[in-house]
């Protein structure tokens, strides 16, 4: 069992796995499957998704007695359930992943302005935030679309602005507290400029409750991503994601329900791993944040 | 509850009303043109002229703001051009269907949620606790529109014991509760869960504990009614997620609400509905955080004393 | 006045006032004004230790924080090796921390708690750019050992460490960059009985070692006694004794002075002590007494005390008190 190569901290030892919650580690995998699946799908998958075999129309999974070759089945132009769900999780997660991050960065950037400049410009934008959480974003995404018709840069956008008020007045609260106590205070009688004292001292001390919102954040613009596409209204074909996968199944679930249940599983297991991964982090990271 | 927080709660509500209007006003003049937005290129040429001098478009843009907020007072927002009816009129008529399936829901999600997760943090670190929570977890992570197809496959594909879609009977209604209510159950009995276990911990419990109060009158007495104070904030969230969630489920199940209304306006571009279901929407949500943070502050005598404290 | 006098001071503090005003931005309410520091005057030579006592919420550590330029006065005048601190744009009062400091009443709310010990103490020659890293370093390692702290604690986190390394910590990284003052504000309160005489007399040692000034802010008058050559003393925003050291203690001039000093415990069960009682909680300082601050609780006022104030006026040498019956006390 001794595996010398590598250094003492980076073994992975039964004994270190051992540390972490069985389901934890089951969602990181399943996660990491996801992430594989998104990065590689053309590399992966089995036939291209736009590719239709007309003669094997609406066929059932293989291991349901489908043909063998069609993994998932097929949907109603023959084209490889597998694949398309592949692709699927591609754009989706890439649209997830971009929108979180967006809404992160500016939100937690944000935060430190308002924190930073207060007075008026706080005011301002914590009046935004109280907007942005006061409408249920689904319907500001919808009406926006409704009006400026649907581009995927304008969907990106979209998905970026869901979510940044929580970073910013989660931001904007620590900052608050910190600056006015503590080390933030020391620092600055050091005689330290505020960029190094909110970038070397603050920010990583903030970094695990950012780093929570994160996880909060994620599920949430997944599904507000697929339920968009879902609606017709979110990823328009030639391109597919999971949502519009869903979407379109829903009009053969009597004949063919694996259209539809096969991505409404995988938006299901993502989601849940992630949310699961992420109370676990919570717990780990300040047992002292209450579980909402 | 003092007139001083009264007065703060409703002009902040004023303001974001008032933000979110301006932001539909915008929104609608960056689009194109407006007239042909909220009426449609097909109406008759005199009800284009009657609109576009109703709504001052010649106007300088000042002007056009008022009139705009006029309109709104008067409930005019625009002719649905699909059904060439006043579109705030075609609004109104679905709302009921809407109430009716999201109280409903709400009432499940409440039945269901609190108690479960009550029951959980008085029993914590049991089977039952990880059961329930699983369980919790589960329901606000499924997607509400994947938990309605499995409903609709389960139950009105193979068993064929409920209707898939449409309205009209209490049969019609199972699924689409089950549907939009589990997301919040899961989330308020996971709530419910830590704020319960949060006072149980605290040493007014114990200090009950030692008097001799008996068990169960030291839960609804002293656990109770302080666990309850977060979780009424989280009630008023809830709500949101409600008007989110009937969009999907109202579609997934030919229910005639609202949320379908807008989103086949969306998906014919009849803008002048959209617009008056937003108006809508902003009005509910602003009025119903008003009344949460008004019974907030009714219920926690904390935050009445806190907020006249405002430090310097 | 001796002839150290003639050179000088470090610091010279003039009419220092800072009001607060509370409940401004609240609507249907009349903001109100917290005095609290209210004409503040002393001056402290290079090298000299000032001690500045007086009981919570009397001013002190506001005065500490106008004095390093942490705050800014409502009026008054703040002058540090001859430059006004409080006129200061941002750049020279950053430079300007090279020669002030403080060490604070909180030990680990001062350190980042995600930084070890060493990199703290490093942080304000990082900051300021002095010497080249090895060099750094060299002064760091002086610095753990000038305060006592053994070399192995040097890269362990705040929270590894007890409340009185952690202090010794904020001390050395507060004295790396050799200030010329340090002002100390409730360093040892927040410590440990055991441990407070330990880090007193290190603070008492670096002085003698560095021969920086101090101005040491505590509510403790035993151990400002054992610190400090002159002592202040505060009451509700103003001063009202100051002397030297054992001219204070030997003939306090005024009734508050008194009373702290009657309060300090004597480890001798023979010998009897008479406490001065003061009357009454302190007012607030919102609303202050007319008259003389002290007279709602002192034990010997009379009528003149709530009609007229006492001003700080001269009553021994290098001894002053505001106190309308000072000679009184003395003899």
């Amino acid at each position: 069992m001794a595996v010398e190569a590598a250094p003492r901290g980076l073994r992975v030892t039964p004994r270190k796995l051992a540390k972490y919650p069985p389901l934890v580690l089951i969602c990181i995998g399943f996660l990491g499957l996801v992430l594989f699946a998104a990065a590689f799908a053309d590399l992966v998958a089995p036939k291209p998704y736009t590719a239709q075999d007309l003669l094997n129309r609406l066929k059932p999974p293989s291991f349901l007695g489908g043909p063998a070759q069609y993994l998932f089945g097929t949907d109603e132009l023959g084209r490889d359930v597998l694949s398309r769900l592949l692709y699927g999780i591609r754009v989706s997660v890439l649209v997830a992943i971009l929108g979180t991050v967006i809404g992160a960065v500016v939100g937690t950037f944000l935060g430190f302005v308002a924190a930073h400049v207060r007075g008026i410009v706080e005011e301002t934008i914590m009046m935004m935030v109280d907007v942005q959480a006061a409408v249920p974003f689904l319907i500001i995404a919808l009406a926006v679309l409704a009006f400026f018709g649907n581009s995927l840069t304008l969907f990106i956008i979209i998905m970026g602005i869901n979510g940044w008020e929580n970073y910013a007045r989660l931001t904007r609260g620590m900052v608050l507290s910190a600056s006015t106590h503590g080390y933030a205070v020391a620092v600055r009688s050091l005689g330290a400029k505020p960029l190094r004292i909110y970038g070397r001292h603050i920010l990583p001390n903030i970094a695990s409750a950012l780093i929570v919102q994160f996880t909060l954040n994620f599920p949430s613009t997944i599904l507000l991503e697929t339920s968009l596409s879902f609606l017709g209204l979110g990823i328009q074909p030639p391109l597919t994601s999971l949502g519009q996968m869903l979407g379109a199944g829903r009009n053969h679930l009597i004949l063919a329900w694996w259209i539809a249940v096969v991505p409404g599983v995988t938006i299901f297991l993502t989601t849940l791993s992630i949310s699961i991964v992420g109370d676990w982090l919570r717990d780990r990271l300040d047992p002292t944040l209450r579980g909402r | 509850m003092n007139l001083r927080f009264v007065c703060i709660k409703l002009l902040r509500a004023l303001v974001t009303a008032l933000i979110v209007l301006t932001f539909v006003f915008v929104v609608l003049r960056l689009s194109g043109d407006p007239i042909e937005s909220l009426v449609g290129d097909e109406a008759p040429p005199d009800v284009i002229e009657y609109y576009r001098a109703k709504y001052g478009l010649d106007r300088p843009i000042h002007e056009q703001y008022v009139l705009y907020f006029q309109g709104i007072a008067r409930g005019d927002m625009g002719i649905s051009f699909k059904d060439q009816r006043d579109a705030l009129e075609v609004v109104l008529e679905r709302v009921p269907n809407t109430l009716q399936l999201g109280l409903v829901s709400f009432a499940f999600s409440l039945l269901f949620g609190i108690p479960l997760g009550i029951l959980a943090a008085l029993n914590r670190n049991t089977a039952l606790d990880r059961f329930t929570m699983g369980f919790a977890v589960f329901g606000y992570s499924i997607p509400n529109f994947f938990l309605g197809i499995i409903l609709i496959l389960g139950f009105a594909m193979w068993l064929r014991v409920l209707p898939s879609s449409g309205s009209g009977s209490l049969l019609h209604m199972i699924m689409p509760v089950i549907t939009l209510g589990t997301a919040g159950a899961g989330s308020l009995a996971r709530f419910a869960r830590s704020s319960m276990l949060e006072v149980l911990n605290k040493s007014y419990m114990r200090a009950a504990t030692a008097k001799g109060v008996p068990r169960l009158r030291r839960i609804a007495w002293h656990a109770l009614p302080n666990a309850a104070i977060p979780i009424v904030t989280i009630i008023g969230f809830r709500l949101g997620d409600l008007i989110a969630g009937s969009v999907v489920t109202e579609t997934v199940f030919a229910w005639p609400g609202v949320g379908r209304l807008l989103v086949t306006s969306v998906g014919s571009r009849d803008l002048a509905v959209v617009q008056a279901i937003l108006t809508l929407v902003a009005f509910t949500m602003v009025i119903a955080n008003l009344l949460v943070d008004f019974i907030y502050g009714w219920v926690d005598p904390r935050i009445r004393v806190s907020s006249t404290l405002e430090k310097d | 006045m001796s002839a150290g006098a003639q050179s000088p001071p470090l610091l010279e503090v003039r009419d220092l006032v800072r009001h607060f005003r509370i409940g401004a931005r609240a609507l249907f309410r009349r903001p109100e004004t917290v005095r609290a520091v209210d004409g503040v005057t002393f001056r402290l030579d290079a090298g000299e230790t000032l001690g500045l006592v007086g009981e919570s919420g009397c001013g002190k550590s506001t005065t500490g924080r106008l004095v390093l330029g942490i705050d800014r006065p409502t009026s008054g005048e703040i002058r540090f090796d001859g430059r006004s601190v409080d006129r200061l744009p941002i750049k020279d009062w950053r430079r300007m921390r090279c020669d002030m400091q403080m060490v604070f009443q909180d030990p680990y709310g001062a350190l980042d708690p995600r930084i070890s010990a060493a990199r703290q103490i490093r942080e304000p020659l990082d900051i300021h750019g002095i010497g080249t890293p090895e060099e750094r370093s060299a002064q760091v390692d002086d610095m753990l050992d000038a305060v006592r702290l053994p070399r192995p604690l040097r890269d362990r986190y705040p929270h590894e460490l007890s409340g009185g390394q952690q202090q010794r910590v904020v001390i050395a990284r507060a004295l790396v960059l050799r200030p010329k003052l340090l002002v100390c504000d409730e360093p040892v309160s927040a410590l440990d009985v055991s441990v407070q005489a330990q880090v007193v007399n290190l603070l008492a040692a670096l002085q003698r070692q560095f021969g920086m000034a101090y101005l040491f802010i505590s509510h403790d008058l035993k151990i400002v006694r054992h610190i400090c050559r002159r002592v202040a003393v505060m009451y509700l925003g103003e001063i009202v004794e100051t002397a030297d050291r054992k001219e204070l203690f030997d003939r306090p001039a005024h009734p508050y002075t008194q009373s702290l000093i009657s309060a300090i415990p004597v480890p001798d069960p023979a010998v009897s002590r008479t406490r001065i009682l003061l009357k009454g909680d302190p007012p607030s300082p919102i609303r202050m007494p007319s008259g003389c601050r002290f007279h709602t609780r002192c034990p010997f006022a009379e009528a003149i005390c709530a009609e007229q104030k006492p001003a700080l006026r001269e009553v021994g040498p290098r001894h002053h008190a505001a106190c309308h019956f000072a000679e009184r006390w003395m003899s």
